[in-house]
């Protein structure tokens, strides 16, 4: 099948220059591959760097080194190379990034925040709205909330309004971190219909997703993460919401883990294998402490 | 190096300062020094031809085709130990160079490093150095404050130059030569040949809302005359109507905005097309600029709220004119008034008119 | 129209490309070879603490200040390019006057607040030639509402307004005119947080629904996180630092945009 993503030997690494400096390597040696129409899911224990392997996707952390292509503009665009004007085209058309935190913008009502990427794709308003309305109910997203900005929203509202956005202009790629996360049992059926559903329609997913029973249901291939080398508790480089007022800087965030981390040596490696294998791994066995020491960071600031 | 010649303009020549134009120019001084026999010499630089061109030309532009006899000149002199006119002839000559360029510029405020005068600013010091600037001994005089030649500052300034430059003053619109005046254009239409000279206290339009010199002056530059359009808007929206009665701003020759100095709006289209010469001196502001004879001066407006001369609606108490612009006279200690011509000349004239008119009738009869 | 200025092609054509430009005061080196690129539609922000440079950079863009050196190519409405610093004068202003908008910090410094709202609003028409009373207050009115000013205020002067209010008004009156480029100097800057977040919003709706290119110049880096598209970091007169927005403050590289965002308390 044709790759919608060709990963060659990916770095990703921090200089902190406050803290030392300090460097940190986030990701490196990953090589992967997604075809259209399947879904990669990224596994491995807080702190080997999924999510920062997302960012690099969306374009959002800056490649170290490596090759990652992405399907972009009937071609390839190589990420370590392109400009910021094509990486916000490629963002535009090419790919949805469904973070796990909502950007809230002040006084946007949510179903404006929805519409917008279709609307900025040069769709009409009014289409924009209409969709954004059938994948809000879809999403059983209470009517009565549409019209809110979602700053008062539930963590699950907020989540699904976000999914929502990321599924509505049904991108050739989508990038999924934690999606389900803190989401009820029905909705998180939703969300892995919906899911299926993207891949039916030939998207490449990379996700990462913590809810095993999930994971097994959309995931097509796993990507395993290594933890870094030392056994030192993980902190997710960049854990830090891009976007997210509410939730922190993340150069804070890099700052807080260097002081506690300092000499951490991270190392990381991919182990691609079957979803079934995946499944057998313990470490991932408990997603929970990882978010729990993220949350904490973000609440001490 | 001759074809090159051949092309010059013929002022241009006066620049580059040919012997026949020099010795014109010599004599031009000398017109205007009569009387001062001795300093004459000093004043005319020998050898800076070009400036004494200049000054020719001032002299012509600005006497509008009126010969200046030397002989008479040299016979009426001012008051002894003064210069003709007060002013000195290095500042006249300075007012004169200002002159032609707002003669050839319409509208556009010209500069002038205006000199004392003896009265105090707000007084007419522009008007003043503008008239002493352009004065000869055969001009009639007439001076306008408030529409009449009987107030006080009308009858100072009028009793200035006779002193100092001997000149005839009169009341009479169509009998004089030069006009000085402050708040009106007479009301006899001018004729050709005669030059208004306005006394001026503030001379940009734009510096209500643009008080920044240099940018006013910009704005001027480049034509953008927004703001004006800007002040008839409050004034549309707090009145419901263009309010500004006076100094209403207009566009001359279709390029510069000129305030018309504190007149009525009422006076604003007698400007349009006018036979005569209009000069107007700022003597604070040292700012002089002009309306050439036939020159267009529109008042600016807006197409759903076009300018419209005031009209009072009455006619005059005196006269019986309906045309005219009038006072309110308070007549009594109840709060009685009258509505009687503002132009006093216009007013007697129209008066003696129908008087004679009568004895004629009764002669007749 | 606006199908042609969404056209791929036409985006590819950056609205202005400045390059090096340089103002020197005396032996100060206010602003050191900049280069930057915008193109229609997009929202560049240029951070930097005081004293960076970034006000001087914009007032030089906007042709307030003349640069000791430097380029600035404009692409007009009729598709050529020119530099901006040689056009005539005439053309610039008219430019300034139509075509490009400058919202000031400082409301007094971009309003006449003893001249009605309206009037304000209506200048810039006026300016460009309208001579109907009737149309120049029915589209002061129409900005009213678009702006979220209360009609009922189109006569009050704007000394009478409140900070947010005023602002709103001069993003109205520069917006009157359907300019395809405003630049922003600390539009929120002297705002309560709650005010700021309404005229951000207006900022962000209005630019995104008339395509507008805005140089949104801020050291509020909450500001530049919700409004911009991409950044530029500013220090000593330079810029040091470039990206798309989230790429400079998730992934800030420069030791000087390090500090810059994790001095942020509370989060851009």
């Amino acid at each position: 099948m044709r790759p919608a993503v060709k990963a060659e030997n990916l770095k990703k690494s921090f200089t902190l220059h406050h803290q030392g400096p300090a460097f940190i390597t986030a990701l490196s040696g990953v090589s992967f591959l997604v075809p259209f129409g399947s879904c990669l899911a990224v596994n491995g224990p807080s702190g080997c760097g999924k999510s920062t392997l997302l960012r690099c996707l969306y374009g959002n952390y800056r490649l170290t080194e490596g090759s990652l292509r992405v399907s972009h503009g009937g071609g390839f665009l190589e990420m370590s190379e392109a400009s910021e004007r094509e990486i916000m085209d490629f963002r535009r058309h090419s790919v949805s990034y469904v973070s796990q935190f909502l950007r809230v913008i002040p006084r946007v009502p949510a179903l404006e925040i929805v519409a917008e990427p279709l609307i900025t794709l040069g769709r009409s308003r009014e289409e924009g709205l209409e969709r954004a309305r059938e994948a809000l109910s879809r999403l059983s997203v209470p009517e009565k909330l549409w019209k809110l900005p979602p700053l008062t929203f539930s963590g699950g509202e907020r989540q699904r309004v976000n999914i929502a956005r990321g599924l509505i202009k049904d991108p050739p790629l989508l990038l999924l971190d934690e999606p389900t996360a803190s989401l009820d049992r029905k909705n998180r059926e939703i969300v892995t219909e919906l899911i299926i559903g993207a891949k039916k329609r030939g998207a490449a997913v990379v996700g990462v997703f913590h809810d095993r029973e999930v994971r097994e249901r959309v995931a097509d291939g796993v990507l395993e993460l290594l933890p870094p080398a030392g056994g030192g508790r993980g902190f997710e480089p960049g854990h830090a919401e891009p976007g997210g007022a509410d939730h922190g800087t993340p150069a804070s965030g890099l700052a807080a883990r260097a002081t506690s981390e300092q000499g951490w040596a991270p190392r990381g490696q991919i182990e691609p294998k079957k979803a079934e294998s995946g499944m057998a791994e313990p470490k991932d066995a408990d997603p929970a402490s990882g978010e729990i020491e993220d949350l904490k960071i973000s609440a001490g600031r | 190096m001759s074809e090159k010649k051949k092309r010059t303009p013929a002022w241009d020549g006066n620049k580059a300062g040919t012997a026949e134009k020099t010795g014109k120019a010599e004599t031009a001084e000398k017109v205007v020094k009569a009387g001062k026999a001795g300093k004459a010499g000093n004043v005319v630089k020998a050898g800076n031809a070009g400036n004494a061109g200049n000054a020719e030309k001032a002299e012509k532009v600005v006497k509008a085709g009126k010969a200046v006899k030397a002989g008479k000149a040299g016979k009426t002199s001012g008051r002894r130990g003064l210069n003709y006119a007060y002013l000195d002839e290095d500042g006249k000559r300075l007012v004169r160079r200002a002159l032609i360029k707002a003669v050839c510029v319409p509208g556009y405020q010209v500069p002038f490093s205006g000199r004392e005068m003896p009265m105090p600013y707000g007084w007419g010091t522009g008007g003043v150095q503008v008239t002493a600037s352009i004065i000869g001994p055969d001009d009639v005089l007439k001076v306008i404050d408030q529409g009449s030649s009987d107030t006080t500052n009308a009858v100072s300034i009028q009793k200035f130059f006779r002193k100092t430059a001997g000149v005839e003053v009169t009341e009479k619109t169509s009998a004089a030569t030069v006009i000085q005046t402050r708040h009106r254009i007479p009301e006899t239409p001018l004729k050709s040949g005669q030059i208004m000279v306005y006394q001026v206290p503030i001379p940009d339009p734009l510096r209500f809302l643009e008080p920044r010199e240099g940018e006013a002056a910009a704005r001027h530059a480049n034509r953008e005359y927004g703001i004006l359009y800007v002040k008839l808007y409050e004034d549309i929206t707090r009145h419901g109507e263009i309010a500004s009665s006076y100094d209403y701003p207009a566009l001359v020759n279709a390029r510069y905005a000129m305030s018309p100095s504190p007149i009525p709006r009422f006076d604003n289209p007698k400007l349009h097309m006018s036979p005569a010469l209009h000069l107007f001196g700022a003597g604070r502001e040292k700012r002089i600029y002009a309306v050439p004879p036939y020159t267009s001066v529109v008042s600016l407006d807006f197409e759903d709220y076009p300018f419209r001369p005031a009209k009072s609606g009455r006619a005059c108490e005196l006269c019986g004119s309906e045309t005219s612009f009038l006072d309110e006279v308070i007549t009594g200690d109840q709060g009685e008034r009258i509505f009687v011509c503002s132009d006093t000349d216009y007013c007697a004239g129209r008066r003696e008119k129908a008087a004679d008119g009568e004895k004629e009738t009764r002669g007749g009869g | 129209m606006l199908l042609q200025e969404n056209h791929p092609s036409a985006m590819t054509e950056p609205l202005i490309r400045a390059e090096g430009i340089t103002k020197r005061f005396g032996d100060i080196l206010a602003v050191d070879g900049v280069d930057l690129e915008l193109y229609p539609g997009e929202v560049l922000g240029i951070v930097g603490e005081s004293g960076s440079g970034k006000s001087t950079l914009l007032n030089i863009l906007s042709g307030a200040l003349p640069p000791s050196s430097g380029e600035l190519f404009y692409r007009g409405r009729d598709g050529t390019v020119r530099d901006f610093f040689k056009i005539r004068e005439r053309e610039r202003r008219f430019l300034l006057g139509s075509d490009i908008g400058f919202v000031h910090q400082d409301p007094a410094a971009g309003l006449r607040l003893k001249v009605s709202a309206g009037a304000n609003v209506a200048e810039r028409l006026l300016s460009g030639g309208l001579r109907r009373y009737g149309e120049a207050r029915l589209r002061a009115s129409e900005w009213f509402s678009k702006v979220e000013l209360p009609l009922d205020r189109l006569d009050s002067r704007p000394e009478e307004y409140s900070g947010g209010m005023r602002q709103r008004l001069q993003i109205a009156r520069n917006l009157v005119t359907g300019p395809r480029l405003v630049y922003m100097d600390e539009p929120t800057g002297g705002l309560d947080v709650s005010v700021q977040a309404r005229v951000l919003d207006l900022v962000r709706s209005l630019s995104s629904e008339f395509n507008l290119a805005v140089i949104l110049v801020t050291h509020d880096l909450g500001v530049a996180r919700l409004l911009t598209e991409r950044l530029l970091v500013m220090k000593n007169g330079r810029v040091i630092e470039r990206g798309l927005t989230d790429q400079v403050l998730d992934d800030p590289g420069e030791p000087y945009t390090q500090l810059l965002v994790s001095s942020v308390l509370g989060g851009a």
